[in-house]
């Protein structure tokens, strides 16, 4: 896991961000912190850290990050990244926390506790990634039939499924 | 006899081509089209068929308007079955014909219309103009003009939905779960493609049993 780590800390500049400042100066650990191309912050954060880290951006004064407008992952062939988009109405800003699975047994926190609008995303990312999130009130799939074999956005899905012959090509 | 037959038919088939109410099913952009050929500048009112119903059990036409997913298919399938006869489909737009962009290497699309119900008008385009489906309606108009009431089991027979395995000839129907409410494609795991014993009866008379 470590090596993994070193992988995705590769863009972490020499100083943190705005808000992996604020994060660091209120003892919460974070992997990096950079700008994207659009000057969009992205938080780099272990998953058992996920909770701690959005409770403080929801809550602290200077962040107000209370609305969840995205939860994606991303097959990144050794390792899952899952991916929570994050803006303030309040104060306008915006950030991009990610977070690192591991590719055998990929559990992380729901997110369902803190915005509403993860309960979708969140049923969304396990349907199409196999993604399990913990203490998620219902979690089941969205899009496809409940009894589908697989998941089909990863990297190594064959659709090899015998009861849909009648829909080959 | 012929000639009173035809004579019959005339009438009939006059009345019933001139007022063919379609049903609302939009499964994607291709509705869009659908809404605005059914709006002023287009206006599908000229050909009697401006009457969008919201039930299947008033519609006599059936334009799948659009992309059907694997999750879609049971209940396009239901909505079909739910349509009294005499009962046409339309397959607008290039996903409904042969899943269009989907066909090459999607894995939830079911790559055309005509592999659940069968279809009697091909409209090919993505999405295809409002005078194409004009064109079509009339495609249709005309195929319902030729129809006698002399071959009627005939054309009833056509109206089953139904599916076909590439390797066999024989045509199955849909396999079924124990609440007798059929899902397509997503059948249970002991279903065994060799050993299949689905008939059209014993779906009509689960459905007649649950109440549908």
């Amino acid at each position: 896991m470590s090596n993994l780590e070193d992988k995705i800390v590769q863009n972490m500049g020499e100083n943190p961000a705005i808000f992996g400042k604020l994060l660091l100066n209120n003892s919460i650990e974070i992997q990096s912190s950079v700008f994207s191309s659009d000057k969009t912050e992205i938080i780099c954060i272990s998953h058992e850290n996920l909770l701690k880290t959005v409770d403080f951006l929801k809550h602290h004064i200077e962040t107000r990050f209370d609305i969840l407008f995205s939860v994606t992952a991303s097959d990144k062939f050794e390792f899952f990244e899952v991916i929570y988009h994050l803006y303030s109405s309040i104060l306008k800003h915006k950030v991009i926390v990610k977070t690192i699975l591991d590719k055998i047994n990929p559990e992380i926190h729901s997110l369902t506790g803190f915005y509403q609008a993860a309960d979708w995303h969140e049923r969304e990312t396990y349907d199409l990634l196999g993604i399990k999130f913990l203490n998620h009130p219902d979690l089941r799939r969205i899009l496809l039939p409940d009894d589908w074999k697989g998941y089909p956005l990863r990297k190594n899905y064959i659709m090899n499924d015998e009861r849909l012959i009648w829909n080959r090509r | 006899m012929k000639i009173i037959f035809t004579a019959i038919d005339f009438v009939y088939n006059w009345a019933r081509s001139n007022s063919i109410w379609p049903l609302t099913f939009a499964t994607s952009c291709c509705g869009i089209e659908m809404i605005s050929t059914s709006a002023a500048s287009f206006d599908i009112a000229r050909f009697g068929a401006e009457v969008f119903r919201a039930t299947p059990r008033q519609a006599d036409l059936m334009i799948t308007a659009g992309t059907v997913t694997h999750r879609m298919a049971p209940a396009l399938v239901r909505l079909y079955e739910q349509m009294p006869e005499p009962k046409y489909v339309l397959a607008m737009g290039a996903c409904a014909v042969t899943g269009g962009m989907f066909e090459n290497d999607s894995y939830n699309v079911v790559r055309g219309v005509d592999r659940l119900i069968p279809v009697d008008v091909y409209l090919p385009g993505c999405p295809p103009r409002p005078e194409a489906l004009l064109d079509a309606l009339i495609q249709l108009q005309k195929k319902i003009k030729t129809e006698t009431l002399m071959e009627r089991k005939k054309y009833l027979e056509q109206h089953k939905p139904k599916l076909k395995l590439p390797d066999q000839n024989s045509e199955i129907m849909l396999p079924m779960n124990e609440m007798g409410i059929f899902t397509w494609g997503i059948q249970p795991d002991s279903y065994d493609l060799n050993n299949l014993e689905l008939t059209r009866k014993t779906v009509g008379d689960k459905c007649v049993k649950f109440g549908r």
